[in-house]
């Protein structure tokens, strides 16, 4: 009944804080937005000092007295200490990594203070996942690798992010709850299919064409929002020659076409899951592949862009999540 | 369990130095057994630590707890007094100690620290124990500290932090101190703390005070109101002894029956009202000057006008008396009334037959007894080692050792009032004292006990005599410690006694001005209940909830505002990253200049692009800025290069616009 009667309680309020929650790929930390409330061990401290007074109380001990005082005092000086140890935290999100539905997402969040504030044994936490610790020492912050379940294929928006602290005496909780606006990829899980025709393999030309994701490296290009961070040639960049990106070249030979109309008899789900396969499959072999999908085809290429834009085309495919 | 609850290795080692730091008070009560089996405890665990042993098995624990709980009930017959609670309670988390191994654990441990750290102050209340507990509070909150740091663990940090928190709770501690109102006890407790303690006794053989002057501890301490009475007249009155078996003299046991006052008191101004601050004696007598006039809280009064408590006196205790030191008492009584003041053993003969043929040579009450005062005058010598009296001792000493001290006088005296037929007792307590210039009070030791006479006279009632008087004048108008500091038996359990009494050494001195703070202590921390109304009066007019909320809120909104500003110091200081600052005042200016602000939550990557769309002056620039900002904040290496290469091309476009 109490539980009844608690949640009947909880949850207007669970609506309310939700609206006054803030929202953003960028967020700080104000009094605004900072919950405190003594903790179970602090109410325990409480108990400790009203024993103490009690006794102090019973015997007529002015001394005793003061030592309940104290510990009231060191109470109310720690709601200011464990207080500080989160406010002014400005949390970025910085990328969500794509995976593969069923598995973990990586979240990459980075979280800087202000001034040199020191900070110590914050724990951050997407609602109901596995908690992990922080420390901001000096003025550089730091960053974070959070994980959130993925059940599903689409785009995967994350829970809300809990971030809380009861350091130093642990006597406070002191939290707060934020929609960090990222999002990461979640790829359809891979399931290898029983069809032994599932894709359709073209004779390609032999001729060496310019194609992005092979071993060789064949020169530098111009830079363009898309490619591959890991592709920048930061070296020539620091030499201040501006943003290049390295390229590779590779053999091509063989062309081969995935076709959603190819696999036949199964749901859209699995029939994503078993391109997925394919497509890794293909990728492990170095092949030229290309995809059709209702209402759209990608062309035959091969490397980690590649691969990534047709993974995130399945991912993405109408009928999934976000 | 999870691992992360563990606890770190600097984390344990707080735990047993909070342990023991309040463990070390407690040593003066506590049986043996205690401080040994929890040092066992420590000493296994410590090896539970570093790998050679394994924790116990639970029944070991349970056998542990079930011997730890025996033994406190052995050693203290049951657990209801405060002995037996805390033993319990120190065995207890000394068990528990064994046991640390996850944060709960150590939680357990520290909050039951906290109260045997605050437990000491129940045994002894001296500004050493203060400063003790205080620094074990530090130590402890340290320990509860060290559960919670993952930066940087170690021994160290813990204590830095805890004592800055303790630094800035001590002034909000002192406004509680000062302002919460305190109310009386609950219920009511008894407090059994044992320990030898100095005092009168209730039962008087004649040596019995020389055993009191070899002690110059603090019997009490006395603060007039007004003007203090001369030293001659300071005849502090504890106890009486009517009873008499021979050789020693017995308290007046009528105190079981808590007689109510019958006698009646007449008294002549100047009356002195006073605060005597009684040391604990183990006893319920409380000394009073003379003839006390009113009768305080909690104190009952004997049918021979001393004072009686309840409860024997265990802490130090004050009372506020008002006394006469001129009064007459029982006057319009009959000699009949007192038939134990009357009564005697068949024992000293020749003491009986003197007294009545000296008495029949006087003819009155009152010749008779100045002839005694004259005797006593002309053949006895006092001193501090009158030699072992046998047999008929009133005998002995009255005709052949006179010599003695002022029990024997006191004793000797009423045997001879009694064997004429004039009711006389034997009374205890304690005469003078010395001054204290430093805080104006009058400070009287144990060395300063004595014992006089008092006898009923018709139409005069209980008169005072006191035959040391007449023997050795000076003891009566000059301090204890002047008369006896010749006499080698003087001091003599006190070692360092001599050093501390005594007008001309510099210790002397120092010593007075010692206990002058402690008194101060004493009198202002330790008994603030008492003053807490007239100081608050004093401070605040009228006590009113509102002022009093007033007067608490004020001083603590004042402290956390001076703690926030120190935490908070550093934000305010040092507002923001140089980077941030700068790449804030160029969107300032694009603003003003074309209304290009940068949104709340906009990334540098995506304000860069949607201005460069607008300028496409700026576009080169801008990329740059993004680039470089990017590579600062999110790339593996050279961090610090971007970030001055930042600064540059923000300057270029400030030089661009």
């Amino acid at each position: 009944m109490f539980a009844k009667l608690r949640k009947s309680l909880r949850s207007p309020f669970d609506r309310w804080a939700a609206r006054r929650r803030p929202k953003g790929r960028s967020i700080e930390l104000n009094h605004k937005r900072i919950f405190i409330f003594p903790s179970r061990s602090g109410w325990g401290f409480i108990f400790v000092s009203l024993l103490l007074l009690l006794i102090g109380v019973n015997y007529e001990n002015n001394l005793l007295h003061a030592v309940a005082f104290l510990l009231l005092s060191i109470f109310v000086v720690s709601i200011i200490h464990t207080y500080s140890n989160l406010s002014g935290i400005n949390i970025t999100a910085i990328r969500g990594y794509p995976c593969f539905a069923g598995e973990q997402a990586e979240f990459e969040l980075r979280l800087s203070g202000d001034g040199k504030r020191e900070r110590e044994n914050v724990q951050l936490a997407w609602k109901g996942c596995q908690s992990q610790t922080i420390e901001m020492i000096d003025h550089s912050g730091c960053t974070v690798r959070l994980y959130h379940p993925a059940p599903e294929r689409g785009r995967l928006h994350p829970r809300p992010l809990l971030i809380e602290s009861v350091y130093p005496l642990g006597l406070l909780r002191v939290w707060s709850w934020l929609e960090v606006d990222s999002n990461a990829i979640v790829y359809p899980s891979p399931k290898k299919s029983l069809q032994p025709q599932s894709y359709i393999r073209s004779e390609g030309d032999g001729r060496m064409q310019s194609l992005d994701g092979g071993e060789d490296f064949a020169g530098l290009e111009q830079y363009h929002p898309g490619m591959p961070l890991r592709h920048v040639a930061w070296k020539t960049y620091a030499r201040g020659q501006g943003l290049h990106a390295k390229t590779f070249h590779a053999e091509v030979d063989e062309r081969v076409w995935l076709d959603w109309d190819a696999l036949t008899g199964m749901s859209t789900e699995t029939r994503l899951s078993c391109l997925c396969y394919l497509v890794l499959q293909l990728e492990k072999q170095g092949e030229h592949y290309g995809l059709r999908l209702p209402g759209r085809d990608f062309e035959p290429d091969r490397g980690e862009n590649h691969r990534q834009q047709l993974l995130t085309a399945l991912a993405l495919f109408p009928g999934g999540v976000g | 369990m999870s691992d992360q609850f563990r606890l770190s290795r600097p984390a344990l080692m707080w735990q047993f130095i909070a342990i023991i730091a309040v463990l070390l008070p407690h040593l003066t009560h506590l049986p043996l057994w205690v401080p040994a089996a929890i040092a066992g405890t420590i000493g296994w665990r410590l090896m539970v630590h570093t790998g050679r042993w394994s924790f116990p098995h639970w029944s070991v624990l349970a056998l542990f707890s079930f011997l730890a709980c025996g033994g406190v009930f052995l050693s203290y017959g049951g657990v209801g007094g405060v002995n037996g609670m805390v033993a319990l309670l120190i065995a207890g988390f000394g068990l528990k100690s064994l046991e640390i191994y996850r944060q709960r654990d150590a939680l357990l441990v520290v909050y039951v620290a906290y109260i045997v750290a605050g437990s000491a102050l129940l045994f002894d209340q001296s500004i050493w124990m203060a400063a003790y507990v205080l620094v074990a509070v530090q130590l402890t909150t340290a320990a509860l500290l060290a559960i919670y740091q993952t930066h940087n663990v170690d021994m160290g940090r813990p204590f830095r932090s805890s004592a800055v928190m303790m630094m800035q709770s001590l002034p909000l501690m002192l406004v509680l101190f000062i302002l919460i109102p305190r109310m009386g006890p609950i219920w009511s407790l008894k407090m059994d703390v044992g320990g030898a303690k100095t005092g009168l006794s209730e039962v008087m053989s004649p040596g019995d005070i020389t055993n009191l002057t070899r002690s110059s501890d603090v019997a009490f301490r006395v603060e007039f109101k007004d003007e203090p009475p001369p030293q001659n007249a300071l005849y502090w009155r504890a106890m009486t002894y009517p009873d008499f078996d021979g050789v020693r003299w017995y308290r007046d046991k009528r105190q079981d029956e808590l007689q109510q006052v019958t006698e009646s008191v007449q008294m002549k101004e100047p009356t002195y009202r006073y605060s005597l601050m009684l040391e604990p004696t183990g006893r319920n007598y409380v000394p009073a000057l003379d003839m006390p006039v009113s009768l305080p809280d909690g104190l009952a009064l004997n049918s021979d006008m001393t004072f009686l408590r309840d409860n024997p006196i265990n802490t130090r205790e004050q009372f506020d008396l008002h006394s006469a030191a001129q009064y007459r008492l029982a006057v319009k009584s009959n000699a009949l009334n007192y038939r134990r003041e009357l009564s005697l053993p068949l024992t000293n003969p020749r003491s009986r037959e003197t007294a009545r043929e000296w008495y029949t040579r006087a003819g009155s009450p009152e010749s008779y007894i100045r002839m005694l005062m004259a005797f006593y005058h002309l053949n006895f010598t006092y001193t501090l080692n009158p030699g072992k009296l046998q047999g008929n001792q009133i005998d002995q000493f009255l005709f052949s050792s006179q010599k003695g001290f002022c029990g024997h006088f006191a004793g000797s005296m009423v045997f001879m009032l009694r064997s004429v037929g004039i009711p006389a007792r034997v009374v205890a307590g304690y005469q003078g004292g010395e001054w204290n210039p430093y805080e104006k009070y009058l400070l009287v030791r144990q060395y300063d006990a004595h014992a006089w006479v008092e006898a009923w006279l018709p139409r005069k009632g209980w008169v005072r005599f006191d035959p040391t008087a007449a023997v050795a004048p000076e003891r009566i108008v000059r301090p204890a410690e002047e008369l006896f500091s010749e006499q080698e038996s003087f001091l003599e359990d006190t070692p360092l006694g001599s050093l501390l009494v005594g007008r001309n050494s510099v210790l002397a001195d120092l010593w007075l001005k010692w206990d002058a703070l402690s008194y101060g202590w004493q009198q202002w921390v330790v008994n603030y209940h008492r003053y807490q109304n007239d100081f608050l009066t004093r401070l605040l007019g009228e006590i009113t909830p509102l002022r009093l909320a007033l007067a608490l809120l004020i001083p603590f909104v004042l402290v956390m505002t001076l703690v926030a500003l120190r935490v908070f110091w550093h934000s305010w200081n040092n507002p923001k990253d140089p980077h941030d600052l700068a790449l804030e005042k160029l969107s300032q200016r694009l603003e003003r200049k074309a209304g290009l602000g940068r949104s709340p939550g906009e990334t540098v990557k995506r304000y860069c692009d949607r201005v460069a769309d607008v300028r496409p002056d700026l576009a080169e620039v801008l990329s740059q800025i993004a680039g470089r900002y990017e590579q600062m904040r999110y790339a593996e290496t050279d961090q610090l290069d971007a970030g001055k290469e930042l600064l540059a091309w923000v300057r270029r476009c400030h030089s661009k616009i």
